[in-house]
């Protein structure tokens, strides 16, 4: 059978590999959470699975396509993308930006169907930023971008999600909310929901699967492991609590 | 801002537009009476044949070349201020029309030096090319590098020099060159919209309805493109063609103008700013259009200046357009903290 999502004797980096062949997949109604220390390559190999950059050698498939084969409009369709980096100042609407989410599917005048509308709405109660939809962007907090940006990926709709870092610029509140909404879309919606993150206590409550950068390895492990709990531990700093 | 709002500022800035080219035709070392103005736009009969002549034959060609030239400079502009998402970007400051000079150098000058005969102005068509061609290659040159640097002013300043290397260029050209060329050149260089026929305008209006059609069937892109890279990327945007269709369509445009009219600084920058503010939005579909308005409204208003300002003769318009631009420019850089693109 094939995956939804798989990773083959792949190498990663601009120029120089960050580690050795990586192999992994996932499949529809995984959520998965990338760990490692700074600089381990998450970013990038998060952008390599996007079609953002392409892989230094071997190859990533969705349902047994080559990623960087699928058009760029037919991708935009199965996979949503998150970045980290937020430079965008502009007096774009919230609401606009989000909207953008839908273009894959619309024309070439970008005409929005009542559908279109109605799940852009929904999205943006979803991740409680409709109060702030007729800002501008540049007026808006970090915190904010961030779910706007999240929320477009949602929009989306892609069975694929991918997330660098999605937690960062938010609230504790709103880390909780977003984890707990991520793990209802890909339980529920049986959405493959691949992202990095920091903030490990809270990941760790949600996800069930994780991918370790360490060691110039990527490894994957289930939570439930508890050889994989110690592994996690020595290679983080980090303590789980008893309670987990 | 909704529909119903963007609707009436549109048709503001259009009747501004429309009040504007009514003086524009009827201000001059002659003043013909608005009446008799309305008269000729109307196909109605005029009651003084001189008057006739001379809005038909002089003004309104020139007016409708000033309305191209702000339109196809302004969404040039646009067009490179979101492709660099650089605020500062147009196709003066980056020296793209710098490129359409050199090659309108090489074409006019070059003739002379060359194969010892003034080409003067020919042949329109191969004077279109040269500019388009002189374009497209600082174009590509400050594509090549922009992907490189990403620093907005390191752009800048590239764009800067290039014009510096392209102004000696035409320099030594011109030392070689006979007297004849160079004071066509040199006229050219002061930027003229008078020099236009009807016949150039059947060639310069096609393609410059062509380009800013074509541009606008790209708003959604564009749209997507201005958040960045990897989100266009990510959202089905094959950024690398995108770039190259927007780089074809700014040297058409700008090359286009600058073929018959001359380098005419300041308007492709300060339009698009300028609509972005009155519209308050970042949606190509509004900003297209609305940057060919106010580009048009800039030039035909700087227009009007060259010919109120003294009673003898005319002003170039370079001079005017750069009154205008660079405070605004300068404005633009002060200002800018997180310049809204």
């Amino acid at each position: 059978m094939t995956e939804l999502l798989q990773i083959r004797d792949l190498l990663i980096g601009y120029g120089a590999p960050l580690t050795n062949l990586i192999n992994l997949t996932a499949e529809a109604g995984d959520f998965i959470c990338i760990v490692g220390r700074n600089g381990t390559g998450k970013s990038t190999l998060l952008n390599t699975l996007a079609g953002v950059i392409k892989p230094l050698e071997g190859n990533c498939y969705i349902n047994g396509k080559e990623i960087n084969k699928i058009k760029h409009a037919e991708r935009s369709r199965i996979i949503s993308y998150v970045t980290s980096r937020l430079d965008y100042y502009s007096n774009i609407k919230i609401f606009d930006l989000v909207a953008m989410g839908r273009s894959p599917y619309t024309n070439i005048f970008d005409k929005k169907s009542e559908q279109d509308n109605k799940i852009i709405l929904q999205y943006l109660e979803d991740l409680e930023i409709c109060h702030i939809k007729d800002k501008p962007l540049y007026s808006v907090s970090d915190g904010e971008r961030q779910r706007a940006m999240i929320c477009r990926a949602f929009v989306q709709e892609t069975p694929v999600i991918l997330m660098d870092e999605p937690t960062a610029f938010l609230d504790y509140y709103s880390k909780n909310k977003l984890l707990e909404k991520l793990s209802e879309l890909a339980e529920k919606n049986k959405k493959c929901i691949v992202f990095s993150s920091h903030d490990l206590e809270i990941a760790f409550k949600f996800v069930s699967k994780i991918w370790l950068f360490d060691d110039n390895k990527v490894e994957q492990f289930e939570l439930k492991d508890l050889k994989a709990r110690d592994r996690l531990e020595a290679a983080m700093s980090f303590k789980f609590s008893c309670s987990d | 801002m909704s529909r119903l709002l963007t609707t009436i500022i549109f048709v503001s800035i259009s009747i501004v537009l429309g009040i504007l080219i009514l003086i524009d035709l009827s201000t001059g070392q002659i003043e013909i009476p608005f009446r008799e103005i309305i008269n000729f736009l109307s196909f109605g009969n005029n009651q003084d044949e001189n008057y006739y002549i001379l809005v038909k034959e002089f003004r309104f060609p020139r007016v409708l070349v000033a309305i191209l030239t702000g339109a196809a400079l302004s969404v040039s502009g646009l067009l490179m201020q979101s492709i660099f998402r650089n605020p500062l970007a147009g196709p003066y400051v980056l020296g793209i029309s710098s490129g359409a000079s050199l090659g309108v150098a090489l074409f006019v000058l070059g003739g002379s030096v060359f194969a010892g005969t003034h080409a003067f102005w020919g042949s329109n068509v191969s004077l279109l090319i040269s500019a388009g061609v002189g374009a497209a290659v600082v174009m590509s040159i400050i594509l090549a590098v922009s992907i490189r640097v990403r620093d907005n002013i390191s752009i800048l300043i590239i764009g800067i020099l290039i014009a510096g290397v392209v102004s000696s260029i035409v320099s030594i050209l011109q030392y070689y060159a006979n007297d004849i060329s160079v004071k066509s050149f040199v006229v050219w260089t002061m930027g003229n919209l008078d020099a236009v026929s009807y016949k150039d305008i059947m060639l310069i209006f096609p393609i410059i309805v062509f380009g800013l059609a074509g541009v606008y069937l790209m708003s959604k892109n564009l749209n997507l493109i201005l958040p960045g890279e990897s989100f266009a990327k990510s959202m089905g945007i094959n950024t690398k063609v995108q770039r190259i269709i927007v780089f074809t369509f700014v040297s058409l445009l700008t090359g286009t103008v600058t073929a018959f009219c001359g380098p005419i600084g300041f308007i492709g920058i300060a339009a698009p700013h300028v609509a972005r503010w009155i519209f308050n939005t970042a949606n190509h579909f509004v900003l297209i259009p609305a940057s060919s308005l106010i580009g048009a409204i800039f030039i035909v208003s700087s227009d009007i200046l060259t010919h109120s300002i003294t009673t003898q003769g005319i002003l170039p318009i370079n001079a005017v357009t750069a009154i205008m631009g660079a405070p605004f420019i300068i404005w633009i850089v002060v200002r800018n903290k997180r310049t809204v693109i």
